[in-house]
């Protein structure tokens, strides 16, 4: 089923959590929304599942307006990110849930409940244990349990959220392929939510980038990491060094160089930051009169990388470098060697100036979450 | 004798240090505060052999006394046990203004003196009074029935109920209801098949508080009861019309009758709770 979503507006008390959100999902995608807590990407979810009412735009699915749906016409397949499954109910229990409380007209009899709920339970590779009730169950179990109480219904979309937040790293790493398999051999239209980078981009067909209620970038892996649209998805994806350099005339120069970098396009004349990466920086030669000169203030060796901490001569700003595993012929940086530096691939992003924060009257202490709770009470 | 530890003959040791001396002072302060005044009553009660005490709770008034005890405080106890988790429901789920003062309200039960409840009950539900007037068009007798006797014994035993299922409904995540939402479950069926299950085992402990408070509740009953012997006469009352008629030994029988029939009661709502906890 494919998801339409236009204009979506939410609104807790004072704090505006989704700011006009477009996004079109393709059926039997698996899609990531990936930002930091307070970014609205949970919120954005549990719109889709109708847990949280609209303060307007549209959510259709296929030609259906779920807007215009409650929560149990919607049939989505939700997964909470402490997997809320029911006590005092049997793992098999659980399962049947969704099919035992349709109406009496639609529901299948207890023969088929109890078939379905076999294969799922096989589907999810825990066969065996649908007498155990969910205190009996390890962390990895009960999100599998949840997963296959929410593909009970046949859902039109199957939405996760966090859904290996509470794991611990092993686990987290088997699921995400199993789940990555799972979703090969099913096709339903996937939707999670993620505060972590590297789950969002090796398990999604496309990430979602998203901060303070509103989509930076939509994309594949590729797309968001080697072009990203904005200096907030370059923060967010790794941690980028921020030169500050000048743009006159068509051509780009790094402030404290001597010499012109590159040609830059017009439209960006005026003071510019250089995103560049700690991998996009290269040694330069001795007389590269665009390069930055600097001192280097911490090496730190990580397998087959070596990182640099640089203090920059002119500004006096630290920062990070990495650069590959150094070959004995080329010389191994000590800490106080001079070096000289320049970026050999970067994105140019107009001055920001953090005046813009101040507008949107957001707080970052409290997290969406909290606003949440605090409007319903 | 070598001077090897032996594993199996040293004292192991536990996790928790201290089991031998709490378990130790449970059981001296339980004997003390509860069970050496308890067993005073049977002892008094034996001198009057099984076929005495036979016969003082054979006696058609005794029987009748401990019938509308046990049955007013049944009925008493169940009342609660709906509207108390209405109560609780509420107050846990919604805010209201005023919630604070509400919630202060809830524990006046408690607080008050029986005494004072019981009259302020009377004054309110005898024929002449705010509530009773009314009632008495629509030929409902309150006061000085045993229908007065349900009404104080609800009124004292409501925060028992309310007091336990809070904090047992608020441990009920909001999650677990949109969960149920989201495959499908109307609303009934999440309070019937999600939300009751949880809360059912808080509800029997807060119906068996409320039920053992109503069956020995003194204070507040006698005033409204009326105390017409057969009818509205409770079986604690009984108990204090036998001691000033210096009956000690047939006080003290039903005394012991009462305190076996409850400790029974308990008991097997206690069992009852572990059984739907092992489940």
């Amino acid at each position: 089923m494919d998801i339409q979503i236009r204009g979506v507006q939410k609104h807790y008390g004072s704090f505006h959590a989704l700011r006009g959100i477009d996004l079109d999902i393709a059926s039997g995608e698996l899609l990531a929304l990936l930002g930091p807590s307070g970014s609205g990407k949970t919120t954005l979810l549990r719109a889709i599942a109708g847990l949280e009412p609209l303060d307007g735009g549209l959510v259709k699915f296929g030609d259906v307006d779920a807007t215009a749906l409650s929560v149990q016409e919607r049939k989505v397949g939700f997964v909470f990110q402490q997997y809320a499954l029911f006590k005092h109910m049997t793992v098999l229990d659980n399962i049947a849930f969704g099919l035992s409380v349709r109406p009496k007209r639609e529901r299948p009899d207890a023969a088929t409940i109890n078939k379905r709920v076999r294969e799922l339970l096989e589907l999810v590779q825990l066969g065996g244990l649908e007498k155990r009730y969910p205190a009996q169950l390890s962390g990895g179990q009960k999100q599998r349990v949840a997963l296959a109480r929410a593909l009970a219904i046949e859902p039109r979309v199957l939405l996760l959220d966090e859904p290996f937040g509470a794991l611990d790293a092993k686990v987290r790493k088997d699921l995400r392929r199993w789940l990555r398999q799972l979703h090969r051999e099913t096709g339903y239209t996937t939707i999670f939510v993620t505060h972590d980078q590297e789950e969002a981009l090796e398990l999604a067909d496309r990430v979602v980038v998203m901060n303070r209620g509103v989509i930076e970038q939509v994309g594949t892996t590729d797309e968001v990491w080697d072009a990203p649209l904005t200096p907030f998805v370059y923060d967010f994806l790794g941690t980028p060094n921020v030169l500050p350099g000048q743009v006159a005339g068509g051509v780009l120069r790094l402030s404290g160089a001597s010499g012109a970098l590159d040609a830059a396009p017009a439209a960006a004349e005026g003071t510019v930051d250089v995103y560049t990466r700690p991998n996009e920086l290269r040694v330069a030669a001795a007389d590269d009169p665009a390069a930055l000169a600097g001192k280097v203030v911490e090496t730190q060796r990580t397998g087959l990388l070596l990182r640099l901490g640089v203090q920059l001569l002119g500004s006096g700003a630290v920062i990070e470098v990495e650069l590959p595993h150094p070959d004995p012929a080329v010389q191994r940086w000590q800490t106080g060697d001079t070096i000289r530096l320049r970026p050999a691939r970067y994105r140019l992003f107009p001055r920001s100036g953090l005046a813009a924060d101040a507008a949107t009257g957001f707080d970052p202490t409290l997290t969406v979450t909290e606003h949440r709770s605090r409007s319903r009470s | 004798m070598t001077a090897v530890d032996r594993p199996g003959r040293r004292r192991s040791r536990r996790t928790l240090p201290g089991f031998t001396p709490t378990l130790g002072f449970t059981l001296f302060y339980l004997g003390l505060i509860v069970l050496i005044p308890l067993a005073g009553v049977f002892f008094k009660a034996s001198g009057l052999g099984f076929a005495g005490i036979g016969q003082v709770i054979g006696s058609e008034r005794v029987l009748a006394a401990l019938r509308l005890s046990f049955g007013a405080a049944a009925i008493a106890a169940l009342l609660n046990a709906v509207f108390g988790s209405i109560v609780a429901w509420v107050f846990v789920r919604y805010e209201f203004p005023g919630k604070r003062l509400f919630d202060a309200f809830i524990d006046l039960p408690f607080a008050l003196p029986t005494a004072v409840a019981g009259i302020a009950l009377t004054a309110l539900y005898s024929e002449n009074g705010w509530i009773g007037s009314v009632l008495a068009h629509a030929g409902l007798k309150v006061a000085y029935t045993p229908l007065g006797i349900v009404v104080a014994m609800t009124f004292i035993g409501l925060p028992f109920v309310v007091r336990t299922v809070e904090p047992v409904l608020r441990e009920v995540e909001r999650d677990l209801e949109e969960a149920a939402a989201t495959l499908g479950a109307r609303r009934w069926q999440t309070v019937l098949r999600v939300i009751a299950p949880a809360v059912f085992p808080a509800l029997v402990t807060g119906f068996a508080l409320a039920f053992a408070r109503a069956v020995g509740e003194y204070g507040s009953v006698i005033f409204i009861a009326g105390n017409f012997p057969l009818v509205s006469e409770i079986a604690p009352l009984l108990i204090i019309i036998k001691l000033e008629e210096f009956d000690y030994p047939g006080a003290t029988a039903v005394a012991a009758t009462m305190l076996v029939l409850s400790f029974l009661l308990l008991l097997t709502i206690n069992l009852l709770q572990a059984w739907t906890r092992k489940k």
